[in-house]
């Protein structure tokens, strides 16, 4: 497992065309985006063609990671899902229907993950737990799931402008709770 | 909710991704022009990326790989040169980029092929009066200072010349880039960190004076990493 450190190196060398570095970035990184695009797009297919699209990213905007104050990991996966996100706007309707319930699997925290990482998982878990319920649920469905805001209008059963009013206001007391 | 927050909202909103296409792009191009706007967004980023370790991990299938680097290298076969030789890359950059390129470096004190034995220096070498910038990259031992010029351009009837400079002493000439570099210069001294060196503009074949005659467009001062 490649520290947050050596993913950050990799990175580097990978600015300066290091092609080895590159391989190597996608030896310790691919699975881990991969299950972010799989998650956002449910299409295999499409998340095949989409990883791909997404290191050709990493390749040319590997120069810009210095500059940028987030976690290497962070970085990758931001790159991936703004990728995913860009491509489920851009459908004109959702390719699967999405299932009713509306849970959000709760992964418990990768043990390898390091303390800083959990006890920001923990941290913001904490925060989303303040919100009411289907406010947070409707945070990590965006976040984690790729819900827009007409999907998350539907699943509550409110109009757009209501969804949205709501999440705003909810991000922002989020925002407020993270920096106490 | 006050245009802060109303913006700061917004900022959210996009790093959550619920936005539409059009949306979307609005905030991308906004992004680009208005640096407090990109700072919202990167400092939702971050705090949002506490909910990454609820993605689990899925292998990509194994050919994907090899896909991947068709699409972007092509039949290119990789070259093994060392990252020296890949400043190419790098060059047109402007000077806030060069910053950045010095952090990517920072990240590379553990490149292969490189002693770890031996101290490596840097120096990034810019001025707000010219567009010309130079990385500088010395390690004690044998190995050369090698010097890349990242932007700027030179006429013809000119050269660059690289200064030393320690404390108020005098400059003493290092030499002409893309000329000659004499580092014996350095390679004696004691302590190499915390020096400055600095790029002059002079005649073809560089000043005859012993010190720079011509502007200095270029100065930074020495790292060790």
């Amino acid at each position: 497992m490649a520290t947050p450190g050596d993913i950050a190196k990799l990175i580097g060398r990978t600015a300066l065309g290091d092609r080895n570095a590159f391989d190597a970035l996608y030896a310790h990184t691919s699975a881990k985006l991969f299950g972010v695009l799989l998650r956002l797009l449910r299409d295999r297919a499409e998340a095949e063609d989409a990883l791909q699209e997404v290191y050709i990213k990493i390749w040319q905007r590997s120069s810009q990671y210095a500059r940028s104050e987030s976690s290497a990991m962070s970085w990758l996966i931001v790159i991936a899902r703004y990728h995913a996100i860009d491509r489920l706007r851009a459908r004109k309707m959702p390719l699967l229907p999405i299932d009713d319930s509306f849970e959000i699997a709760d992964k418990a925290p990768d043990p390898e993950a390091s303390a800083l990482a959990s006890s920001q998982r923990a941290q913001i878990d904490e925060c989303l737990a303040r919100l009411e319920k289907q406010k947070a649920n409707a945070i990590r469905g965006a976040y984690l799931e790729g819900y827009s805001y007409q999907e998350l209008a539907d699943k509550n059963d409110i109009p757009l402008n209501t969804m949205r009013t709501w999440l705003r206001r909810s991000l922002l007391k989020l925002k407020e709770c993270l920096q106490e | 909710m006050t245009d802060r927050e109303s913006d700061d909202a917004l900022a959210a909103e996009f790093v959550l991704g619920v936005l539409d296409e059009a949306d979307r792009l609005a905030c991308e191009k906004r992004m680009q022009s208005n640096a407090g706007f990109a700072n919202a967004i990167q400092q939702w980023q971050i705090r949002l990326s506490a909910m990454d370790d609820g993605f689990t991990d899925e292998v990509p299938p194994v050919g994907l790989k090899a896909g991947l680097d068709q699409r972007l290298f092509g039949n290119q076969a990789k070259q093994n040169d060392g990252f020296w030789s890949r400043l190419w890359f790098w060059r047109g950059l402007s000077g806030a980029a060069l910053a950045g390129f010095v952090a990517v470096v920072l990240l590379l004190v553990l490149e292969p092929g490189s002693n770890a034995n031996n101290d490596i220096y840097i120096a990034s070498l810019s001025s707000e009066t010219s567009d010309d910038s130079f990385i500088v990259l010395f390690e004690t031992g044998n190995e050369p200072l090698r010097i890349q010029q990242v932007s700027g351009e030179i006429a013809s009837d000119r050269d660059y010349e690289l200064w030393l400079i320690v404390g108020n002493n005098p400059p003493s000439s290092l030499g002409l880039i893309n000329g000659q570099i004499n580092t014996s210069i350095m390679e004696n001294r004691d302590v190499v960190e915390g020096v400055t060196l600095a790029v002059s503009l002079e005649p073809k074949g560089g000043s005859i004076t012993g010190l720079p005659t011509g502007p200095v467009i270029a100065v930074g001062i020495v790292k060790k990493i």
